[in-house]
């Protein structure tokens, strides 16, 4: 699904990842940890093709071609999504308009004919229900004065409408009290599947208590300084990141 | 340096052969001398300092002719439905057959195109003209001058009149470039309710220049929605003018869709000279090509109590022209007066431009009054947001123009003339694209 090998990408002019390599199969999902800038979210943008990060060396493979060829709404219409940390408020764009445009144009890409607004809103409400989301906020104007878990929600419900092959949850645990992170994190573990892949990027052990990953990985100063499996993330909440940090990349 | 008045000579004489009452005479020959000696305004006019006249071509404009109706009738039958009220001017005359039949005309309002009434009952029109303030500038006086037709409404005292009327004003020349000059004379009575919409618009390849005049006046209570479409054809420049004049508790929702393709200018001169009146004027220009959109507000607080807002919208693509100016004046007796003002403006190129301007004039020390106004680009974090999941550039940028408009556009509440004016607007909504 997604091979990187020795990524380097800046933000702006700073280097933020400096040789990151890492496979993700169809079926699994990784979570990226790591302490405060050490790329988690660079690498997340740099996936979706956000505005403002450069790729400085290395190769990126989805679905065995090379990702940065395509432009930022063509890696959405192959399959990439990505859960935004700070979902975007759009006044004036009513949720069911932006994501039936949004699902038409990946039709569009695949052949698919579109989805009128009535069908549309059958499904919809069937999603919705994934992620317990209140009926009157899938017809409201997109997180325009959404409280800080129903943005969140709202970018669960919109990954269950688009269907990505890919999908990018960028620290979607940030700002959620208990109960709202259970129920997104329900919302995601129904959406896992044999062909779906997911990268979980998180700062907290938290999350993965509730999306259980197959993965953990270790992002220290751009690059991958440790990988395991669902154990290390509670190692690394009684640990710290400390300990990885002072050491020299590779000792492990 | 002698005043240029050229594309006009040939109807400022014209105007000087017309027969009529004695009292329009007057004001008719008062006017165009004055226009004459001023000229067309230019751009060491303060107000016009921003905002230069098209190229109206060298030669005349021809002073509008009854035409036939059938280029006008695919451009109108949008317009046109069972529970609306029409009336239709094409290139500067009434058109009977475009019209509502009178028959359907509302009850309690006294309806009436200016060409008929100035032909068989002038005297319902005079207290317009005699002994009331001029407008100031030279394109009013030439409207007072030339002006052949329009709508005459009288909604009598208590009257709320249940269906919408639509005063149509339709370009269609093609052969002649022709100058039509639209007074319209509004008058709401005591406790009296109207919707009105008045749509500049014209067919493919029209010609000329079109004046369009708008007065209301407001009594006690009175209550008007007023829906104004902006869509003049590229070959006929728009100036437009609406004043009001507001009397106590009366309420009137002004909403301006200035979104054609045409130099538009719309002057809107308020007056809230009534105790607690209440304006609230919305509007959005949109600006592309070389074109220049312009929207001049003046409110003028005249009476305890009375309350303003205004809020307006500006989207310049291209190397187009925007212009906001708007001026709130609150003068001594205007005691307890709240006015707020909000201009917002989004630029789509970076040779675009807005001019946006408050201008403030406060006499009293009892008054609230707000303005505020921002000019910037699109967002590039809502554009990314759209095109992460999926929609192109072009479609990310339509749907961010179309949200930035639609503020606008959710004023008008009923729901048959919103897709009515949706429609109408679309095109031009669409064109805009974003360019470096």
């Amino acid at each position: 699904m997604l091979r990187i090998t020795d990524l380097h990408a800046n933000a702006g002019d700073k280097p933020i990842l400096k040789g990151l390599t890492l496979n993700v199969n169809g079926g699994e999902v990784h979570a990226i940890m790591g302490p405060n800038g050490s790329g988690k979210s660079t690498l997340a943008h740099v996936l979706a093709g956000r505005p403002g990060y450069t790729v400085t060396g290395g190769e990126v493979l989805y679905k065995s071609s090379p990702l940065f060829d395509l432009a930022p709404e063509v890696r959405a219409r192959e399959g990439v999504f990505l859960a935004y940390q700070y979902p975007v408020e759009l006044p004036g764009v009513s949720n069911l308009y932006f994501l039936r445009s949004a699902l038409n144009a990946i039709r569009k890409h695949r052949g698919e004919p579109d989805i009128d607004a009535i069908d549309f809103l059958a499904i919809a409400k069937e999603k919705a229900k994934l992620v317990d989301m209140d009926e009157a906020l899938v017809k409201r104007n997109v997180n325009e004065g959404f409280s800080g878990g129903e943005k969140k929600r709202n970018e669960i419900f919109q990954m269950a409408v688009l269907e990505p092959s890919l999908a990018i949850l960028d620290e979607t645990d940030s700002g959620l009290d208990i109960d709202a992170l259970r129920t997104v994190a329900r919302g995601v573990n129904k959406l896992r599947s044999e062909d779906r892949a997911m990268i979980v990027v998180t700062h907290y052990q938290r999350l993965l208590e509730y999306i259980v990953p197959d993965f953990v990985h270790v992002l220290i100063d751009g690059k991958i300084a440790l990988s395991g499996g669902k154990e290390l993330a509670l190692e690394l909440e009684s640990k710290g990141y400390e300990w990885l940090e002072k050491e020299p990349a590779g000792a492990h | 340096m002698s005043a240029v008045i050229a594309p006009f000579s040939q109807i400022a004489s014209a105007v000087k052969t017309w027969s009529g009452p004695a009292w329009l005479t007057d004001a008719r020959n008062a006017a165009i001398d004055r226009f004459v000696s001023a000229g067309l305004p230019t751009t060491r006019l303060e107000t016009w300092r921003t905002t230069p006249l098209p190229d109206l071509g060298s030669s005349a404009l021809f002073p509008g002719f009854a035409s036939t109706a059938n280029k006008a009738k695919a451009v109108v039958a949008p317009f046109t439905a069972s529970d609306v009220v029409t009336l239709v001017f094409v290139d500067g005359f009434h058109s009977v057959t475009l019209s509502s039949s009178e028959a359907s005309w509302p009850k309690g309002v006294r309806l009436a195109p200016m060409s008929r009434l100035l032909a068989v009952k002038p005297e319902e029109i005079r207290p317009w003209f005699v002994g009331a303030d001029d407008a100031p500038g030279a394109m009013h006086d030439l409207n007072t001058a030339a002006f052949r037709d329009g709508a005459s409404i009288v909604v009598e005292d208590g009257v709320q009149v249940q269906v919408e009327v639509r005063l149509i004003v339709v370009a269609t020349s093609i052969e002649q470039p022709i100058a039509q000059h639209i007074r319209n004379l509004v008058h709401v009575g005591r406790g009296s309710s109207l919707r009105l919409m008045v749509a500049v618009i014209g067919g493919p390849g029209a010609l000329g220049f079109t004046n369009d005049h708008t007065e209301i006046s407001m009594a006690e209570r009175a209550h008007l929605d007023l829906i104004r479409v902006h869509e003049s054809p590229v070959g006929v420049p728009h100036f437009d003018v609406l004043r009001a004049t507001l009397g106590a508790h009366s309420v009137l929702n002004d909403t301006l869709l200035q979104t054609g393709p045409s130099w538009t200018r719309s002057e809107i001169d308020i007056v809230l000279n009534g105790e607690r009146a209440t304006v609230d004027l919305g509007g959005v220009f949109l600006a592309r090509g070389t074109q220049i959109s312009d929207i001049h507000t003046v409110v003028s607080h005249e009476a305890p109590g009375v309350t303003s807002r205004q809020n307006y919208r500006g989207l310049a693509a291209d190397e187009a022209r925007g212009v906001f100016h708007g001026q709130i004046k609150v003068e001594a007796e205007a005691r307890g007066a709240d006015a707020t003002q909000n201009n917002k403006n989004m630029l789509l190129s970076k040779r675009a431009q807005v001019h946006s301007t408050p201008a403030l004039e406060i006499l009293t020390d009892d008054v609230k009054c707000k303005h505020g106004s921002a000019t910037g680009q699109i967002d590039q974090g809502q554009l990314f947001y759209l095109r992460s999941r999926g929609l192109g550039l072009d479609e990310a940028t339509r749907i961010l123009t179309r949200a930035f408009a639609g503020e606008i556009l959710s004023r008008v509440s009923a729901a048959d003339t919103r897709s009515l004016v949706e429609s109408q607007i679309s095109p031009s909504l669409d064109g805009l694209g974003v360019a470096a």
